[in-house]
């Protein structure tokens, strides 16, 4: 059964089927927002959120709305939500502690790639946006014309702010070698 | 070519995405001066960086509660929805019926589940409770004497029923042996195969080899005989061959599976 | 009086006997089920009527000697139709048919109500043909020997033969109750409606099976699959079970 076929079902009252949707989802939406917030704790919270969500709204799912996209518009509006609350942008945390907290947050290996562990300094450097059109393109091998639904711009918009956010990794990450 | 342009096509040639002229007209470029090479260098390190992603494990807790949030849901709509499955088994339509197994098959799921988490066992009692009643209209309908497609649809249902539950095994068994219609008898015979590991399902296979007469049913436990490697059939098999009641095209079958087992 | 002019007579006097002798019978039910028990040449047909129609449509003919008489044969049944059947009722919602004199050419056509269960049962290797048409309700046919070709049907139905080969044409397929079809040496040929949602389980243990149907195969997760060829999967999003098996045969499954 394909994800649209699995939420109609769940609009048209089958919610079992969403146990079914919750398993093909719960990771990628987990570690997309594991890695945007560096917060696991948040990160299951606005999991959780995304599904809850899911199920009350499912009457508004539209059979012709490709399900991934969709979801992750409703992660999207989850994570905005959260930031208007709590009015932190996470990339103005600064000290060096909280820094070394957030990190060990998202890589539980880091002693034994040392590459991995510089990925995520240089990521949490980033905007938030720029971490998520990294995360969606990249981590989670979106095709460019989801991104596009997901973001709500066009594809060509998607290429450049990708290509951006991986120039701007780069650099983070330099700056991280000087040191 | 604008610059935006010329930076996506070398992501799509970082990624192998180029093909022919397009790829060449990429490694061209980036051959053509030292500044480009640098800019494909700097991509294509950043690009590899990004390779080091691990895919994070959300705990448990994460399933857990989603079951239990959906549970609360789903019997919310279940309220509004469908009356209570109290109700005598031979009222019910295929639909509530199909519903309550809807229900089982969850119910084991999200037991699992609920066990696993050790939490909230308040909610595992009313789970269990509701297996119960999902099972009792289950072997209820397999004894549905005015439907043999519901009586089918009982032996479908158990499916559903991970384990071998012991009540849903004897009342399976019982199908096999009993049931007037081959088709339902059949569809017994492929349920029960699912739990041939354990020694009462095993045996009460081969010994229903020795009643069945009709030979649909015969033919089909004798392939499954042949499927299970199981040598303990051969006595069965070899009266079937000797009975002269036997049909010969059941004896064929039966040959050939003494021939494949020993 | 020579033996091509004897023939000709006879056929003249055959035909005048057998006209006016175009012998009917009615059962009045609209629920229920009518049971078939070693009928040989049937056909059954739906209607929206409310009674039970059983019509002779070959040649049903007693001898001369036998006027006045009943059929009367080794079960103990008695002709309480007129037309070589014996109808009983067992039980409240359900009547048997039974053939009581078996040494005829009668061909039965049945029209049967909406709303009535049919069962069909033949237990003859040399048993005929089974024919049902335009039925939407629940259908049991077992035969040993004999071909079932259902036409215009929609289940739910338990269809299975040993020798026979079994064509069944939806028009669309139930979708409260499942249908299994089994056949051990015969072919299976189905034909479902391209839109049809269900969950499809095909075996053939010697056959293949062969579709034109677009359907998306489940993964063997660890169930315990015998058989040497039983492919499990979804038509469409999926829906009621459906169970075609062959043994020996080839499975076909058409769309149209």
């Amino acid at each position: 059964m394909t994800d649209e076929m699995l939420m109609m079902a769940v609009k048209n009252g089958d919610l079992q089927k969403a146990s079914e949707l919750f398993d093909r989802y719960h990771k990628p939406l987990y570690n997309f927002f594991v890695k945007i917030t560096f917060d696991r704790d948040l990160g299951h919270d606005l999991t959780q959120n995304v599904f809850l969500r899911m199920i009350k709204y499912r009457s508004s799912y539209r059979q012709d709305k490709q399900f991934r996209p969709w979801i992750y518009q409703m992660a999207r509006n989850i994570y905005a939500d959260h930031f208007r609350k709590s009015k932190i942008l996470y990339s103005d945390y600064t000290g060096v502690e909280d820094l070394k907290n957030r990190i060990a947050a998202v890589d539980e290996v880091i002693e034994e790639d040392e590459r991995q562990k510089l990925l995520y300094i240089s990521l949490f450097k980033l905007s938030p946006e720029q971490r998520e059109v990294l995360i969606l393109t990249r981590f989670q091998e979106m095709k460019y014309e989801e991104v596009a639904q997901v973001l709500d711009c066009s594809v060509a918009n998607v290429k450049v702010k990708v290509y951006r956010a991986i120039k701007q990794l780069r650099e983070k990450y330099l700056e991280l070698e000087k040191i | 070519m604008d610059e935006q342009k010329m930076n996506d096509l070398m992501i799509d040639y970082i990624d192998g995405n180029l093909t022919g002229e397009l790829k060449e007209f990429v490694t061209k470029y980036i051959e053509k001066n030292s500044e480009n090479r640098r800019k494909y260098e700097e991509l294509k390190a950043a690009m590899s960086l990004l390779e080091h992603d691990t895919q994070l494990e959300p705990d448990n807790s994460l399933k857990t509660d989603f079951m239990l949030a959906l549970i609360e849901e789903v019997e919310a709509e279940h309220d509004r929805k469908v009356k209570p499955i109290k109700k005598s088994v031979w009222k019910l339509s295929p639909f509530q019926l199909a519903a309550s197994l809807a229900l089982i098959v969850s119910g084991v799921f999200i037991g699992m589940w609920l066990m696993k988490a050790d939490s909230n066992n308040q909610q595992i009692a009313e789970i269990k409770k509701e297996m119960e009643d999902t099972k009792r209209l289950v072997i209820h309908s397999l004894t549905d004497n005015s439907s043999a497609s519901r009586r089918l649809q009982g032996v479908n249902a158990s499916y559903s029923i991970g384990d071998a539950d012991d009540e849903i095994v004897n009342a399976l068994i019982r199908t096999m042996n009993n049931d007037e219609n081959a088709n339902v008898r059949l569809a017994a015979v492929e349920a029960l195969a699912k739990f041939a590991d354990e020694p009462k399902v095993l045996n009460a296979l081969i010994e229903s080899m020795e009643t069945q007469a009709d030979p649909l049913i015969q033919i089909t436990l004798i392939n499954l005989m042949v499927k299970l490697k199981e040598k303990k059939a051969l006595d069965e098999l070899k009266r079937i061959i000797e009975d002269k009641k036997t049909m010969e095209t059941v004896k064929d079958e039966a040959h050939m599976a003494v021939f494949k087992l020993s | 009086m020579n033996a091509q002019l004897k023939n000709v007579l006879g056929v003249i006097v055959f035909t005048l006997l057998a006209l006016p002798t175009l012998a009917q019978h009615k059962i009045a039910m609209t629920s229920g089920m009518l049971e078939l028990k070693e009928l040989t040449n049937v056909a059954v047909e739906g209607y929206s009527g409310n009674e039970v129609v059983i019509e002779t449509a070959g040649s049903y003919k007693i001898p001369e000697r036998a006027k006045g008489l009943k059929p009367v044969n080794g079960m103990g049944l008695t002709d309480n139709t007129g037309i070589g059947l014996s109808v009983k009722d067992e039980g409240k919602d359900r009547k048997v048919v039974q053939q009581v004199a078996r040494n005829n050419d009668a061909k039965y056509l049945i029209k049967v109500p909406k709303g009535v269960k049919v069962k069909y049962v033949n237990s003859s290797i040399h048993g005929d043909d089974f024919q049902a048409k335009n039925i939407a309700g629940e259908m049991e046919v077992q035969t040993l020997g004999g071909d079932i070709k259902m036409i215009d049907v929609t289940g739910p139905m338990t269809v299975n033969s040993v020798h026979g080969n079994v064509d069944v044409v939806f028009t669309n397929v139930f979708q409260d109750l499942p249908s299994s079809i089994a056949t051990v040496h015969g072919d299976l040929d189905v034909t479902l409606p391209k839109s049809t949602n269900a969950n499809l389980s095909l075996a053939t243990n010697w056959g293949e099976v062969y579709s034109d149907l677009d359907i998306k195969v489940e993964n063997a997760d660890g169930m315990k699959v015998y058989g040497d060829k039983k492919i499990s999967g979804k038509l469409g999003s999926g829906g009621v079970n459906l169970s075609l098996s062959a043994t020996h045969g080839n499975v076909y499954l058409r769309g149209k």
